[in-house]
């Protein structure tokens, strides 16, 4: 586990240590802040031998000195469904709003919030919907435009 | 106004057993198949619950209480957040000002504007700018891959009309006939885009 310090304040974002013991099979004593855990994620999406999105999955049952409390490691085999964004977007959010209420990002939150966004945009490129049918009509939007533009410019 | 306000006559469904039965009514008369969070138009939609059901299971099958989402906007973003608070649950003095839009109830046109294709605040008070901000982070409305691209090509294709319509006359007089009738015939196309995302187009003050 990461060592942080006394320099940074990362219990304004812990507040659920219940839901990070479950969620990462820690035993209760060692549970980690919710910015320390974040930080472990993004450790781990840097080994080389997990793809983006196994990394994530990897991340949550990697402390091996620790028995998972709910969850069996075989329930983590089907990766992207096991990760979890609730408790992702409760990190992002809460460093967006310190964003958003004007206060500066500590590096270290900034790098978390870069790391979950990485995730995100990950999971979404395969889960949300392009429109072809969008794209071919924009695509002739700009030759309609360009056509027009060419006409306009012709002189008498 | 530009407020997504029902159109007439709008019959509420009888015998809601399940939110998704609201799915049709929803999409007839106030959005068009499109996100209430994101404002686009997708093919696949979710009913979502505007005030999660766990958080008030009064709310459960109040019709007023569902919005056509996205799936990202839905399954991966709000979740069950609770929309009037910046935490998923109910929290007392939460001045923050920041709460989830429902272009059902606000006129989001008021407060978002584009440019770039990056959504903006339009500047007004300092509270507004934090819930445009707010709404934008929570969706990620200004990172998404996806919507980028729709976002791109929905406002090439408003470039196009714009133009076509600013100009009209003067092509006409201009073009050979063969350009006359290809311009008439994509601007119909164009059109008929535009009015499937009539949502983006009022959420964001656009006229053709």
């Amino acid at each position: 586990m990461i060592s942080f310090g006394n320099t940074l304040d990362i219990q304004t974002v812990s507040d659920e240590p219940v839901k990070a013991v479950q969620l990462f099979g820690l035993k209760k004593p060692q549970a980690p802040s919710k910015m320390e855990l974040a930080i472990k994620v993004k450790e781990d999406l840097s080994k080389p031998v997990f793809n983006s999105t196994s990394r994530f999955a990897y991340a949550q049952f990697e402390n091996t000195d620790s028995q998972p409390l709910n969850k069996s490691l075989s329930a983590y085999e089907t990766i992207p469904e096991q990760i979890d964004f609730e408790f992702l977007n409760e990190v992002r959010m809460e460093v967006e709003l310190k964003k958003i209420m004007g206060n500066e990002l500590s590096p270290l939150e900034s790098q978390v919030l870069s790391t979950i966004d990485q995730i995100f945009q990950v999971t979404l490129d395969q889960a949300e919907e392009s429109d072809d049918e969008l794209d071919s009509v924009a695509k002739s939007a700009v030759s309609a435009k360009m056509l027009m533009e060419n006409i306009l410019s012709k002189n008498g | 106004m530009a407020k997504i306000v029902p159109v007439k006559n709008h019959k509420i469904p009888k015998k809601i057993k399940s939110h998704t039965d609201c799915k049709t009514w929803l999409e007839d008369f106030f959005f068009e198949s499109s996100c209430a969070y994101c404002w686009h138009k997708y093919d696949n939609t979710d009913v979502d619950h505007y005030v999660p059901k766990t958080l008030d299971s009064n709310l459960e099958l109040e019709p007023y209480n569902f919005v056509i989402s996205c799936i990202a906007c839905n399954r991966y973003y709000k979740n069950d957040y609770h929309p009037k608070h910046t935490c998923r649950k109910k929290k007392r003095n939460d001045k923050s000002g920041c709460y989830l839009i429902d272009v059902r109830r606000t006129d989001a046109s008021k407060f978002f504007g584009i440019k770039n294709n990056q959504l903006i605040p339009i500047k007004g008070v300092l509270r507004n700018d934090r819930w445009v901000l707010w709404n934008i982070a929570f969706f990620r409305l200004n990172q998404r891959n996806k919507l980028l691209k729709k976002r791109a090509d929905l406002l090439e294709i408003i470039d196009a009309c714009q133009f076509y319509k600013k100009n009209k006359a003067q092509l006409f007089k201009k073009a050979t006939p063969q350009h006359r009738q290809y311009l008439t015939m994509s601007n119909r196309i164009h059109m008929k885009i535009l009015k499937q995302n009539q949502t983006f187009l009022k959420v964001l003050n656009i006229t053709i």
